[in-house]
């Protein structure tokens, strides 16, 4: 079946990953496999190497050891802007718009085309989240939600197809929560679209995320279904601590 | 000239450029901010000892308290007025400001001063070392520089307010959390920044010259040091400057002075490219 | 819903009326521009001819630092070595002006792309002060004896270039009336927005596939052919050409001056500032000669601290000028 095959195509995957500061092993011997189509949560306590762990596969950082293919292309050294060309998008955690470009500006900076396509497919994208009327205006002046979906519209406009987005939820309100990862599970059902994201909201991860991968001090502690890992002892144990 | 005597000479010169150097750095290391009129800072100290030695005529080593205080205290009313006020925005704007700062400075001085070159005298004859002639007043210059370093390392090291200096260049934030006037340490830091600049001014006018552009020359020799030496290091920047001072002079004796100061500039560049933190960095690279 | 996709489609919201009104500006500038020389008095022509060539450098300055936010302490290598190069091409090849000027300008360019895979790896004050160095490494290099043969070594030269006081006042409108246009239409692309953006968030605009190196370059290029041609202007209306006064820093603070006051990163603002300033510098020069340049060091001050914005962008938050980067 359709559906089937897509499941199976890896869009990315890590191979035995490492990455240091220092003296620290922030990334410690990890491999993740992520497939066409789903939200993979991922999920730990602060410092477990999650936000290092997308700096590395972006290529804002560079790994001491490993490597990591998308879509069986190695981008290991890679510079982050081929790499976001190639396909992979990702939003920060503390959030990077461009404050004192306008919203619409926002959009066209990522656009690779003349400045009429530019627009035309801006404008599309604004106008699913109904924010047309801010085009003009300056993205810092937009509600923290709203700037969330900036950050997510930009690396649409990107034709990102893998999108690695970094707690997305948070400081946001239920209902514009709801309707921001209704959108993102609607891109990966209808759009051939993957998504992974970086959270904290375990409601977020058991409503939408269809595998959820644990790290803990830069290591893979689990991985499996929200339901498999909730009781897992690791888990626990990492957020709780023993 | 033989080997030994020009590594001397390049020892020599170097202290002063070290001297120089260091309250650049100094002031980095405390607040971050890369004063770009650190050199006019310079030249204020060598117009005040060339005013006082041959105006007043007074003795011209007794005339370097006096550039030091003096100095000092204008950085202090530049911090105040204006440094203060971009304290908190990004390093560029500073960096605009002070190299605004420098050159209204140097204008002044040229309008002021007008552009002869002035010497201050200060002739103690010569000492044979190493087979050449070396002025004495070289020689002194490089004693008292010796002494305010050394100075400089025992009052960081252990009076409350260099602590409290310390404190600050490793981690504001902490420091003030810690019930330290951060403000106020900043003000001390770029004075002491200002007074080191007023000493080297006065070294200068002693052994060199005394004119409006003196600071623009000087400036990039600074940068080239305190790149080397690593921003925020004192022995860092006093080490650059025999390491220029040195170089310089192995240039000029087998060279020509002209190419010796290409040696700066390209080593700035070549350092920025390839070891930005330089060789003893305390700081982050900050943007 | 059809309403607000037109005015959308649109990057400039200014009216109809604004639009018909800065048309007949423009042309009744356009007109006085060009009957100059026959009504007014050569003091007037020598006045304007300064104002365009500090405009066109200002713009220069503008499209690189004002739009990335790479200070470019170095700017005046541009200018210096374009100047060069056509005073050089026009008294020893006999070159025709025009071409000596515009083959001068594009060595600059190559000067620009050769420097800039270097100088452009480095970050806010480091490329800052790097690009000050390399002033101060061209300008001994062009006096030093190694370049002699050709520059004429730190002496520098008299020449007279074979062009007319006139002819360089009408040369030098073309030439600002270009890089103001330049700057707009950089501006107003996705060009200028990638720039701007560099400005911004260097990093986060490479998470979106911006190559801020390419970008860079480019920018830096395209400001070195403009500074470099009004470069090669200035050398020929100076009529003396040495390292001093052709890679000065004086030379240097003049573009930062004026783009600051005027608005960096818009399209007017260094015109703006170009006003202002040679107004300025024609009063005190007058009455404190010498003293011009300690009262832009001041302005300068001033600007960075209570008003580094711009007038052009206070303006616009002040909601006087509409708020479109197309001015």
């Amino acid at each position: 079946m359709e559906s089937d095959r897509n499941h199976s195509e890896s869009v990315l995957e890590v191979k035995d990953l490492f990455k240091s500061f220092g003296s620290l092993w922030a990334i410690n011997n990890l491999s993740i496999s992520i497939e066409q189509g789903s939200i993979t949560g991922l999920i730990g306590p602060n410092g477990a190497g999650k936000t290092t762990l997308f700096n590395v596969i972006v290529g804002e950082m560079k790994p001491d050891k490993g490597q990591i293919f998308y879509r069986d292309k190695q981008i290991t050294s890679l510079k982050p802007f081929q790499i976001a060309r190639l396909g992979l998008g990702r939003t920060y955690q503390l959030i990077r718009i461009f404050s004192q470009m306008t919203v619409l500006e926002n959009l066209l900076a990522a656009a690779n085309t003349n400045k009429k396509a530019g627009i035309d497919k801006a404008i599309e994208l604004l106008a699913k989240f109904d924010l047309i009327r801010y085009a003009h205006d300056y993205a810092s002046q937009l509600s923290l939600g709203q700037q969330k979906v900036l950050s997510i519209l930009r690396i649409l406009m990107l034709d990102a197809d893998l999108l690695l987005l970094d707690e997305l939820a948070a400081g946001v309100n239920e209902e514009e929560q709801k309707k921001l990862l209704d959108f993102i599970r609607q891109l990966c059902e209808h759009e051939a679209k993957t998504a992974f994201i970086i959270e904290h909201d375990m409601d977020v991860i058991s409503g939408y995320c269809s595998k959820v991968i644990c790290l803990n001090f830069g290591e893979k502690i689990a991985e499996g279904s929200f339901e498999e890992i909730k009781g897992n002892k690791n888990v626990v144990d990492a957020y709780f601590g023993t | 000239m033989g080997v030994s005597a020009v590594l001397l000479q390049g020892l020599l010169l170097g202290s002063l450029y070290g001297l120089a150097a260091c309250g650049l750095s100094f002031v980095f290391g405390v607040m971050t901010i890369i004063n770009l009129a650190h050199a006019e800072f310079i030249m204020f100290g060598a117009y005040t000892t060339f005013f006082m030695a041959v105006i007043l005529k007074m003795n011209a080593l007794l005339t370097i308290p006096f550039s030091m205080v003096l100095v000092g205290i204008f950085a202090i009313f530049i911090y105040l007025v204006l440094i203060k006020r971009v304290a908190s925005e990004n390093q560029l704007v500073s960096l605009i400001l002070t190299y605004a700062i420098s050159a209204f400075l140097w204008n002044f001085a040229q309008v002021a001063f007008s552009s002869t070159f002035r010497s201050v005298p200060f002739n103690l004859g010569s000492i044979l070392v190493f087979g050449s002639n070396f002025p004495v007043n070289k020689i002194i210059s490089f004693l008292i520089i010796v002494f305010l370093i050394i100075s400089l390392h025992f009052f960081l090291k252990w009076t409350d307010i260099g602590k409290a200096i310390r404190a600050v260049a490793q981690n504001s934030k902490i420091a003030s959390i810690c019930g330290i006037n951060v403000q106020q340490v900043r003000m001390i830091g770029f004075s002491i920044g200002g007074a080191l600049a007023g000493v080297a001014g006065g070294l200068i006018a002693i052994q060199w010259s005394v004119f409006p552009l003196m600071g623009q020359d000087l400036i990039l020799k600074c940068f080239a040091i305190v790149a080397i030496g690593g921003l925020g290091s004192v022995p860092g920047a006093l080490l650059g400057g025999i390491i220029l001072g040195i170089a310089e002079a192995l240039g000029t004796s087998y060279w020509d002075s002209t190419m010796a100061n290409v040696i700066a500039p390209l080593l700035l560049i070549l350092t920025f490219l390839f070891l930005p933190q330089g060789l003893f960095g305390l700081k982050e690279r900050v943007d | 819903m059809t309403e607000n996709v037109t005015e959308i489609n649109t990057s400039t919201k200014i009216s109809q009326a604004a639009k018909r009104v800065s048309f007949a500006g423009g042309l009744l500038f356009f007109i006085l521009y060009v009957i100059l020389p026959f009504i007014g008095s050569a003091y007037l022509v020598n006045l304007l001819l300064i104002f365009f060539i500090y405009v066109a450098y200002s713009e220069g300055w503008n499209i690189m630092s004002g739009l990335t936010g790479y200070v470019n302490f170095g700017y005046s290598i541009f200018s210096g070595v374009s100047g060069y190069a056509s005073a050089i091409l026009i008294i020893d090849l006999g070159i025709y002006w025009p071409i000596a000027w515009i083959a001068g300008a594009v060595f600059s360019i190559i000067v620009a792309l050769l420097l800039g895979g270097i100088m452009l790896r480095l970050r806010g004050s480091y490329f800052a002060i790097g690009m000050l160095a390399l002033l101060l490494g061209v300008k001994l290099l062009f006096a030093s004896k190694y370049l002699a043969p050709v520059t004429r070594g730190g002496y520098g030269f008299p020449f007279i270039e074979p062009v007319s006081q006139t002819t360089m006042y009408y040369a030098a409108g073309i030439v600002t009336m270009f890089s103001i246009f330049i700057a707009y239409k950089i501006i107003t692309s996705p060009f200028g927005t990638r720039l701007i953006s560099i400005r911004e968030d260097e990093e986060a605009a490479g998470s979106l596939g911006i190559n801020a190196t390419k970008e860079k370059i480019s920018a830096f290029a395209i400001s070195a052919f403009i500074g470099g041609i009004a470069g090669s202007i200035h050398v020929a209306f100076s009529n003396y050409l040495e390292p001093d006064t052709a890679f000065s820093t004086q030379w240097t603070i003049l573009p930062i001056v004026m783009v600051l006051l005027g608005g960096q990163g818009t399209v007017w603002g260094p015109v703006i500032g170009a006003i202002i300033l040679t107004f300025i510098e024609e009063i005190f020069w007058s009455y404190f000669p010498g003293s011009y340049m300690m009262i832009y060091a001041l302005v300068m001050i001033f600007l960075v601290i209570w008003m580094p914005k711009g007038i052009i962008e206070s303006l616009k938050d002040k909601e006087v000028l509409p708020r479109t980067r197309a001015i």
